[in-house]
C-alpha cells in the first residue's frame, strides 16, 4: 500500500515538473484565454492624424481607456505608464502608450494633448466620433457609461473599465493588467516580449 | 484640466482627536500638473486629494465635508472597482472607526476638487479644511507632488 502511494506521489510530482517547464515565459499580466490578433481600429490622434492599430506591429502597445476629468484613477494609471516608460529606458522606443478617451464630449484633441504632456511627451491620445469610439470599446469589451452624479457639482462622471491592455509586437492582444498593477510588472512583461521579438 | 493626486500633511495633530497625514502611498504618488483656471463648477478642472485620517478617539467619527480656497467645491467621493469597471460616486461622508484610520487613495475614497480657482503645479501647497461629525475641524496642508 505504501509503495503504491509513493509511486503515485512521484508520478504527480514529475507531471507537475514537466508541465511547469512548458509554455514559455510566465507573465505578470493576465494572459488572455485565447491569444489572437488584436481587433484593429483606426482613430484620430491629438494632431489630427489617423492612428491604425495594425501599423504598430513590431512595437508593444499599452491601451488604456480613460478621460481627462477623471480625478484619481486615470492620472494614477498614466502615472504608472510614466514610470514604466522611465524604467524601460531605451526599450521605451518600442512601446506605444495609448489613451483612448472615454469622454469624447469633453476631451477635445487640445485638452487631451495638454493632459498627456504631464505624463509623457510621446504618449498617444486618441479621439473619434461617438460611433467610432463605441466600436473600439466593444471590440475590447470596455464598459463606458456617463453617470449623472446625484449630489455632485460635477457635470457628469464616467464609469469605465480601468484595465490596461497589452498588444505584443506580433499584433496579438496578449495580456490584461488590472487597475493598480505595479509598473515593475508591466516592465517585466514588456521586456520579455520585446527581447523575444 | 484633470488634477494630480495630492497628499496632505496636517499642521496640528490633536490629542484624542483626529489626525490627518500622508496616505500610505508610494512617495512619488501625487501628480504635478497645471490646472486650467475655470471657476465654473459644472465644467471646471478636477483634482483629487489623498490622505490618511487617524482617529485617536474612542468614538467612531465621520468626515462630513471639506473646503478649500483653490476649488469652488470640494466633495467626498468613493471609487469602486467591480469586474474591472471603475465607478466613482459622491458620498455624504467617510467613516473613520474609533481608534482606527481610513486611507483616501486612488481607486478608493478621495476628496474631489471641482472648479479649480487657480493653477496648481508640483510643489504648490494649499490648505483644505476638513469637517467632521464629532471632531473639531482640521486644517490640512496639501502638497502637490509629482505623479
Amino acid at each position: 500500500m505504501r509503495r503504491v502511494w509513493l509511486v503515485g506521489l512521484i508520478v504527480v510530482l514529475l507531471t507537475l515538473v514537466v508541465t511547469a517547464g512548458c509554455g514559455g515565459p510566465t507573465f505578470k499580466g493576465k494572459l488572455r484565454r485565447s491569444v489572437e490578433t488584436a481587433p484593429d481600429f483606426t482613430l484620430t490622434d491629438v494632431h489630427g492624424n489617423p492612428f491604425h492599430l495594425a501599423d504598430q506591429k513590431g512595437n508593444v502597445v499599452l491601451l488604456y481607456f480613460g478621460y481627462t476629468y477623471c480625478p484619481d484613477v486615470c492620472p494614477t494609471t498614466l502615472g504608472d505608464f510614466k514610470r514604466v516608460h522611465t524604467q524601460l529606458g531605451d526599450l521605451a522606443d518600442r512601446v506605444r502608450f495609448v489613451l483612448i478617451t472615454a469622454d469624447p464630449d469633453r476631451d477635445t484633441p487640445e485638452r487631451l494633448a495638454k493632459y498627456l504632456t504631464f505624463f509623457g511627451d510621446d504618449f498617444i491620445g486618441l479621439v473619434g466620433s461617438a460611433e467610432e469610439l463605441q466600436s473600439v470599446y466593444d471590440k475590447y469589451g470596455v464598459f463606458v457609461e456617463k453617470q449623472q452624479a446625484e449630489g455632485s457639482a460635477a457635470q457628469y462622471l464616467v464609469s469605465h473599465t480601468a484595465n490596461v491592455f497589452l498588444i505584443d509586437p506580433d499584433g496579438n492582444w496578449r495580456l490584461v493588467y488590472e487597475f493598480g498593477t505595479a509598473p515593475e510588472d508591466m516592465v517585466q512583461d514588456i521586456t520579455a516580449l520585446l527581447e523575444k521579438s | 484640466m484633470a488634477m494630480p493626486a495630492m497628499g496632505g500633511e496636517t499642521e496640528a495633530g490633536m490629542e484624542g482627536g483626529m489626525e490627518a497625514g500622508p496616505g500610505t502611498m508610494p512617495a512619488e504618488s501625487g501628480a504635478g500638473m497645471t490646472g486650467e483656471i475655470d471657476t465654473d463648477p459644472a465644467t471646471g478642472a478636477t483634482g483629487a486629494v489623498f490622505m490618511k485620517l487617524v482617529n485617536h478617539g474612542g468614538e467612531a467619527d465621520r468626515l462630513v465635508g471639506a473646503e478649500s480656497a483653490v476649488a469652488t467645491t470640494v466633495e467626498l467621493h468613493q471609487s469602486t472597482l467591480t469586474d474591472g469597471v471603475m465607478k466613482m460616486s459622491p458620498v455624504p461622508d467617510i467613516p473613520i472607526p474609533a481608534n482606527g484610520e481610513v486611507v483616501l487613495k486612488p481607486g478608493d475614497y478621495h476628496l474631489m476638487l471641482l472648479g479649480l480657482t487657480r493653477d496648481l503645479n508640483v510643489g504648490d501647497e494649499f490648505d483644505v479644511t476638513l469637517r467632521f461629525e464629532k471632531s473639531q475641524p482640521l486644517l490640512l496642508q496639501v502638497a502637490v507632488r509629482e505623479q
